[in-house]
């Protein structure tokens, strides 16, 4: 289970945060006026499930694309951290070494 | 042997020599080293097809190369190990951020699976009652 929630990047406390949303967000559009017809109370209207949607829909894309860029930060960050290393001619013999084919 | 040396990267200024020698990657045959002028400390890229990798070589004036190849004088050397580093621990970083094809596989099939048992379950509900 460890193993799927990382593969699906569900461990990422960002990830999980827009999959729950994504999830709960469903449910309750398709879930409310079922349920208020359940109670007696009249439906909510389409056009508000639709902004709801919208703001939903709009924050997931938000979130991911926050995430994505601080993906892309980290990835260089770390790329040039590690291109900091190589200062002598003997580390980049370890490096071509290492990309031989 | 027809002597041929290209010079690849002369339009690095940051490498150039006060004496004329050559500069940047140059691909030199055994044979035409009499026009090696002196260069660098070089090493022999990864991509040389015939020389070791990460060989360190020091060219002089009229000594033969030592090797067939694409050499590189320090410099470029440690530049062009920067940015093979650099990409790799990039795409290492990056990879880990991608799910499997495999994993989609398996929750997309997941999904309809269940959707199709959902489904299944409610029209079998759904049915009338046998009479």
């Amino acid at each position: 289970m460890e193993k799927l929630l990382a593969a699906l990047h569900l461990d990422d406390p960002a990830s999980l945060k827009r999959a729950l949303t994504t999830i709960l967000g469903a449910v309750t559009l398709l879930g409310i006026n079922p349920l208020l017809a359940k109670w007696n109370i009249p439906p909510i209207d389409d056009a508000n499930l639709a902004m709801v949607a919208g703001l939903l829909a709009t924050f997931i894309l938000q979130s991911g694309a926050n995430s994505v860029t601080a993906k892309l930060a980290a990835a260089k960050a770390a790329g040039d951290a590690a291109a900091d290393k190589v200062k002598t001619i003997e580390d980049a013999k370890k490096v071509f070494d290492e990309v031989k084919p | 042997m027809k002597l041929a040396i290209l010079v690849a990267l002369l339009s690095l200024p940051a490498f150039a020599q006060e004496d004329g020698g050559i500069q940047g990657a140059v691909e030199v045959s055994a044979a035409d080293a009499p026009l090696v002028e002196v260069v660098d400390t070089v090493v022999v890229n990864a991509d040389a097809p015939v020389a070791d990798a990460g060989e360190t070589i020091i060219l002089r004036a009229g000594e033969p190369a030592p090797v067939d190849g694409l050499l590189l004088p320090t410099a470029i050397a440690i530049a062009e190990a920067k940015r093979h580093q650099r990409e790799a621990v990039e795409n290492a970083s990056l990879r880990g951020s991608i799910t499997p094809v495999a994993w989609w596989a398996i929750v997309t099939v997941g999904v309809l699976a269940a959707g199709a048992g959902v489904g299944l379950g409610y029209g079998l509900a759904k049915l009338p009652p046998p009479k």
